[in-house]
């Protein structure tokens, strides 16, 4: 990886090119990737890009971004703030565009899991939880999975408890909510390949073999003919990260 | 508060939790609790956990976000078997308070759907809505015994102000039996008067109010102090040994004879320095 960005900070570009002007997004707790990558998207092509945050109910914050999104410093210069009832109320009238999530476990389907590896009654590991990802999985249109570990113990065959279904189990269940639409991970980025809903490899981030890739997973993903190169942040986008979005560096 | 009691828990994830009240619960020795946690839960949680206090948990994470992915006692109880969690999405939580205040049995919602919570929680029922014919999920309601909130003001008669976030607090009220509310300060009723917009708890919802300044420490209130990470990362490298966990009780739970001698213990100048926005 090159020296000039950190991995998070790529993973934020990415992201945040994504997002689309005059959309509506929701963010959870302890969400430094997707918050930045909103953030940055509104400071740079989506400037009618409105957001919510979950977990201390405000919007359209301003200010830097701290680590926990229940911090108080995030209220100051945010246009409004609700209680958590009435974001999740919000979250029901289908009117975000797309939501961010993280998890322990995804599979080739998509389905994430956030609450234990192993058998549910006897845990290798509990995880915290499944946080809101049922509410939003089911009634927001689009999720961004963001992954801070690309590994097999990641990314399974089949994710031992379903906290979240992929786009494939959307489907099944007639959900507003699509799924996820994209995987970002320090390796690589991910998406669905259209008729079997299973995921394929998109882009690889500089430096990254398909190899890497193919070694981390722990499923078969389906690998395209031609794979493109993430393309790196612009000098534009990391100043503006550096020097609005995230000017105390915790991306970096 | 009794052993068995459902309580419900204010603030969320490391910020605005009753934290006084979670160490008199523990000092007191009160056991087989049922907690309904602010859909997050943070040290809260894990403390009364970690104590023996609970029974029963109704929670969609406890952690600490970047500091700790999950809290250790939490995970060590379940993996463990000794404590049941009502495994649930956090939309559960709000539906199961929501029909808890409207004395209703149950709260219907899409959420869960297509997931594996309806499995592993046995309360959750499908059924068939009798309207359109829709499959959904009923959240049974789980009425509290107890609310306990840390807000920022009340007046004498307990009418609360929050200063920053409110988060599932107003709800708690509505739905509990019983709600007690610790705050920063008191302010005079006049004030309440000049400002009625700004109530967010009105007082027939209180019945009691505790004047604990300082009283979410080691978690933040919003407008007042932030979180002392330091604090809860040795809360946490602590939380990972039982017998670690035992000494951090003795000397921040039982050890202080009141919340005068938890503050003095936390220091002055570390609780000042929290004060920097």
């Amino acid at each position: 990886m090159g020296k000039e960005y950190s991995v998070q900070e790529l993973m934020v570009v990415v992201l945040s090119r994504e997002l689309k002007d005059g959309e509506a997004g929701m963010v959870g707790a302890y969400s430094e990737i997707p918050q930045a990558a909103i953030r940055l998207a509104q400071l740079t092509h989506a400037p009618n890009l409105t957001w919510y945050c979950g977990a201390a109910g405000f919007y359209n914050k301003k200010g830097p971004i701290y680590r926990s999104l229940g911090d108080y410093r995030n209220i100051l210069g945010a246009e409004a703030v609700s209680d958590l009832n009435d974001v999740l109320n919000l979250v029901m009238t289908g009117k975000f565009d797309f939501f961010f999530v993280g998890g322990l476990q995804i599979d080739k389907h998509g389905n994430i899991n956030l609450v234990c590896v192993g058998d549910y009654k006897k845990p290798k590991l509990r995880g915290p939880g499944t946080v809101g990802l049922a509410t939003t999985a089911t009634h927001i249109k689009r999720s961004y999975v963001y992954l801070t570990r690309h590994d097999t113990r990641t990314f399974v065959e089949k994710v031992d408890f379903i906290s979240a279904p992929g786009p494939a189990g959307c489907e099944k269940a007639g959900f507003l909510g699509k799924g996820p639409s994209l995987i970002v991970t320090p390796l690589a980025v991910m998406d669905f390949e259209p008729q079997t809903k299973q995921m394929k490899l998109k882009s690889l981030h500089p430096g990254v073999t398909v190899e890497d890739v193919v070694k981390n997973t722990g499923f078969e993903l389906i690998i395209p003919e031609k794979v493109e190169e993430t393309k790196p942040p612009t000098h534009e986008e990391l100043q503006i990260l550096r020097t609005k979005v995230d000017p105390f560096g915790l991306l970096r | 508060m009794k052993d068995g009691s459902i309580i419900a828990v204010g603030g969320y994830l490391n910020h605005n939790s009753p934290m006084t009240i979670i160490r008199k619960i523990i000092q007191e020795s009160v056991k087989d609790l049922f907690i309904i946690t602010p859909t997050s839960a943070g040290v809260d949680a894990d403390l009364l956990i970690g104590a023996g206090c609970v029974r029963t948990i109704f929670s969609c994470y406890v952690g600490a976000e970047w500091l700790a992915g999950v809290l250790p006692n939490f995970r060590r109880k379940v993996e463990a078997g000794e404590i049941e969690v009502k495994e649930c999405d956090e939309f559960h939580i709000i539906a199961s308070l929501r029909a808890a205040s409207e004395n209703l049995p149950f709260y219907p919602t899409r959420t869960g759907l297509g997931t594996d919570l309806p499995k592993v929680n046995k309360d959750f029922k499908e059924f068939t809505d009798p309207v359109k014919g829709e499959k959904l999920l009923a959240v049974p309601a789980y009425k509290p015994d107890v609310a306990i909130i840390h807000a920022q003001k009340s007046d004498p008669y307990g009418n609360i102000q929050h200063a920053g976030s409110r988060f599932l607090d107003y709800l708690m009220a509505k739905a509990a039996k019983k709600t007690i509310v610790t705050v920063e300060e008191i302010i005079p009723h006049e004030q309440i008067l000049a400002e009625p917009f700004k109530t967010s708890i009105p007082s027939f919802l209180v019945d009691y109010v505790v004047r604990m300044s300082w009283g979410a420490h080691p978690c933040s209130c919003h407008g007042y102090y932030n979180m002392d990470e330091e604090h809860i990362k040795t809360y946490i490298e602590a939380a990972r040994k039982p017998e670690d966990f035992r000494k951090y009780l003795e000397e921040y739970v039982y050890k202080p004879k009141n919340h005068e001698e938890y503050l003095e213990k936390i220091g002055l100048r570390k609780l000042l320095s929290l004060r920097v926005f």
